[in-house]
Formats: structure tokens, C-alpha cells, sequence
């Protein structure tokens, strides 16, 4: 039986849809260390309860980690790889401020000023390359979002693309 | 005599939800239409809003889509309706995390804002937890809590850890654990400035979708159906319905008190102005000497 033109027979289809649900896995987890790490500076410059963020941390650090792992672990397209790498290193280096730092009023201006640029060019990072890499809205995924239309939507891109 | 006007304002609208998001559990009727709506409160000193919507742009706009969400119009159009404008709200409570009620942050430039310190706390927590657990986090937009560090770095945001009487003067904020979200907030507005009051008003954030979920509209402690909560919830029912019962308390059970701000319902209860799909101003009250903007 012939193959149509320009459609995938199901193993190549079946390896494209693994491929592109890694490379979600992997946007998700660098969304929600975003997210954790931007709600741990919110914690750190709006609470009074340094104990709060204290109790993140180590769970922080063992979410940077993990995506350390799942990234060495995972062959992606390079330019998602990169990227990736990029932007868990950021928040990692950022893990580790928050980790070094004291009391938040011996916080400087320009420190704080500084992590919540990087905050905003990360996140502008993982938008763009959601967008770009994967012709769909990834941030979505990326937010925790695995709503079933998305979900429906991203299977019919893949049958047609 | 009242201090507060009170505004409800539809910025967006979804037109097909089920049921059961609604009701828990109930599949037997059609799905609904479900305007988003953020509510205005304006006194001589103070423009207050309580929830802010969604920018639909980003991982909103992503998010909004996902689910269903369309016709979404920009504040400056929206609060343009009862004569305002976003620069001039100088409070927001935010009831919870989600997209819809926390996102747009960057268009409110002079606003204080409140939200509950275990809302933020909780969630992040959650967040650590693996991708199959997403349901307790998946209307979160990493965004909001970007923009709401820059908040708290520029001293405008408080993390509230209990109910607060007063927030602003005749305005109480209670929090409400383990129900809609990690610690969501309704807002009660006492607005003969007396505690206890004869004119309390519940702006209820997503504790309520419809007045399906407090038994109806009629007044009275032991009139309309038994509660039904909604079905969308990462807390349990129970806390749900206990929400539900202290809410009705704090108007004296007149279930009409109870501002839903997924109700399309509420437009036909009181005056209001339907300008487009996603795009409509109930006047929920007037202060004294305040003037109508439905005219």
C-alpha cells in the first residue's frame, strides 16, 4: 500500500509526536521553575515571614536540579537545547542569590533591580522560543496548561503538519 | 446611606461552558454563557477594584483561549464605562492567582495591591510538584508572578495572612482556605460604614459562578435550594459550603448581596448597560450622591 505524499507513516509519526511532547515536558518544567522562582523574589520583597521562603529553597533547588537532569538526559533540537540550558542556568544563578542572601533589607537596589530584569527577559525568552520552536502557543504548556482544546489543537497541527 | 457605588464590569465572555463546571457534579442541564467581569467600587475617597482580568496577550491571551475564553475587551475601554480609568484605581484585591483575575497587572500603574500570602505560598509549592499534578496550578500565568515581584519590589503589593477588617474603611477582606484555590479572598463591602452593617454588599471572586451555587435569589436564611458549590475547585466542597454560608451571613441572607462575577444572571437583576458581546456595566449600587452611568 502506498504512503500519500508529504504524510508520515505512523513510526515516523509516532517518534515526531514523542519528540515534540519531550520538548514540551521540558518548556513546562523551565515554565513552572520560572514561575517558583519568581514567587520566591515576590516572597522575599513582600513577606515579612523570611521563614516562608526559607521553607522553598531547598524544594527550589531541587527543581533547578531536576531540570538539569531531564535537559542532560534529553537530546533536542539544538536550538531548544540551548535555549533551555539558558534560561535553567538564569534561574538557577538566581536560586543561588536567594540562597546567599540575608535579610531582605541588605537587599541592594541594584540587585533586586537586575533579578527582576533577568525575570522578565526569561520569560520573554520562553515565549518567543514557544512560539517560534514549536509553531504553537508552548507557553501554555509552559504555564501548566494542558487543557484538552489545546491538547486537541496540537494533535491536529501534527496530523497536518 | 451608602459610601461605596459598586460596579460590575463584563470585560470577556465565554459562551459554552459545561455544566458541570458550574455545579459540581451536575450534567443534566445545558452548558451556560459566562461573562468574566471585574467589579469597581468608587467612594469619595477611594476608586477599588476587586479583581483586575486578564491581558490578552502572551500566555493570557494562551491561556484564555485554552479555555474558550473570546471577546476580550481592554480596561481603559471597560472601566470607560462607569466614567474611570485604570490610572485612577488606587486599590485592587486580587481574590485569587488565576489568569483571569490577576493577569493585566502592568495596566493599573498606580494601584495598591492585596492577595492572600498562602495563595502565593501555596502555589508555589505546588508548582514544585510534578507535571501530572498540574491541575492545582494550571490557570497560573508564570507572568503574573513576574509582574507581581516587581510589585512588591515598588511596595505595592501586601500579602495579607488574615481576614482583615478595614482594609480600607467599611471594606473587610476574608480569606477562604482550601476552596477554589490554596486561600482565595471575598470581599465584603459594608457600605453604612456600622459593623455590623444593614447594607452589606459580598463581592464573592470565583467562591460563587452563579447564584445557583447560594440556592437562588430569594431572601431568607431558610428560602430557596440548599447550596451547590462549584465544580471547579482544588479545596473541598465542604469548604466551599461553608464559604457559601459565611457570605450569606455577612448580608443577612438577601442572596442578591452576593455579587457573582461569572452570573449572567446579575445583568438581568439589576440596571445595566449590554454594549457588545463581552462588554457590558451592571450598577450593582450607587453611593450617596453619586450619579448613574447607565444613562
Amino acid at each position: 500500500m502506498s504512503q500519500m505524499r508529504g504524510v508520515p507513516d505512523e513510526s515516523q509519526g509516532t517518534t515526531h509526536l514523542i519528540a515534540i511532547r519531550l520538548q514540551q515536558s521540558l518548556y513546562t518544567a523551565a515554565g513552572r521553575l520560572l514561575s517558583q522562582v519568581a514567587g520566591a523574589v515576590l516572597l522575599l520583597l513582600a513577606d515579612h515571614d523570611r521563614q516562608r521562603l526559607d521553607r522553598h529553597l531547598p524544594v527550589l533547588t531541587a527543581s533547578a536540579r531536576n531540570l538539569t537532569e531531564h535537559l542532560a538526559a534529553t537530546r533536542l533540537p539544538s536550538a531548544s537545547q540551548q535555549l533551555l540550558q539558558s534560561v535553567q542556568e538564569r534561574l538557577s544563578a538566581i536560586v543561588l542569590w536567594l540562597q546567599q542572601i540575608g535579610a531582605p533589607d541588605m537587599l541592594s537596589d541594584r540587585d533586586i533591580d537586575a533579578t527582576l530584569a533577568e525575570l522578565q527577559h526569561l520569560r520573554g525568552m520562553l515565549i518567543s522560543a514557544g512560539e517560534q520552536s514549536c509553531q504553537f502557543s508552548m507557553i501554555t504548556f509552559a504555564a501548566g496548561c494542558c487543557c484538552g482544546s489545546h491538547e486537541a489543537r496540537f494533535d491536529a497541527r501534527l496530523a497536518t503538519s | 446611606m451608602s459610601d461605596y457605588s459598586i460596579w460590575l464590569l463584563e470585560y470577556a465572555s465565554q459562551p459554552d461552558v459545561p455544566i458541570g463546571d458550574v455545579l459540581y457534579g451536575k450534567i443534566d442541564q445545558p452548558r451556560r454563557r459566562m461573562p468574566y467581569c471585574y467589579v469597581v467600587l468608587q467612594s469619595r475617597d477611594h476608586v477599588v477594584m476587586v479583581d483586575i482580568g486578564y491581558n490578552h496577550t502572551d500566555f493570557g491571551r494562551a491561556l484564555a483561549e485554552g479555555y474558550g475564553v473570546d471577546h476580550w475587551n481592554d480596561p481603559v475601554k471597560v472601566l470607560g464605562l462607569c466614567g474611570l480609568h485604570p490610572r485612577d484605581v488606587d486599590s485592587i484585591f486580587i481574590t485569587h492567582a488565576h489568569f483571569d483575575h490577576f493577569g493585566n497587572i502592568e495596566a493599573f500603574p498606580n494601584a495598591h495591591f492585596y492577595i492572600a500570602a498562602e495563595e502565593i505560598d501555596r502555589s508555589l509549592w505546588a508548582l514544585s510538584l510534578p507535571e501530572r499534578l498540574n491541575f492545582m496550578t494550571m490557570a497560573i500565568d508564570p507572568g503574573d508572578l513576574v509582574k507581581a515581584a516587581e510589585l512588591a519590589r515598588r511596595q505595592r503589593l501586601t500579602l495579607i495572612e488574615q481576614d482583615i477588617v478595614d482594609a480600607l474603611p467599611g471594606i473587610d477582606l476574608h480569606i477562604a482556605r482550601d476552596t477554589h484555590t490554596f486561600a482565595s479572598i471575598w470581599v465584603e463591602v459594608r457600605n453604612d460604614g456600622q459593623n455590623p452593617s444593614e447594607d452589606s454588599w459580598v463581592v464573592a471572586g470565583d467562591l460563587v459562578y452563579s447564584y445557583d451555587n447560594i440556592g437562588g435569589v430569594a431572601d431568607g436564611a431558610t428560602a430557596g435550594t440548599p447550596y451547590h458549590p462549584i465544580g471547579i475547585a482544588i479545596g473541598s466542597q465542604a469548604n466551599l459550603l461553608l464559604t457559601t454560608e459565611a457570605m450569606l451571613k455577612a448580608v443577612d441572607y438577601r442572596r442578591r448581596r452576593v455579587i457573582p462575577v461569572h452570573e449572567e444572571q446579575v445583568m438581568q437583576l439589576f440596571p445595566s448597560r449590554i454594549l457588545a458581546p463581552g462588554l457590558s456595566i451592571t450598577e450593582i449600587c450607587l453611593a450617596d450622591g453619586a450619579t448613574s452611568r447607565l444613562a
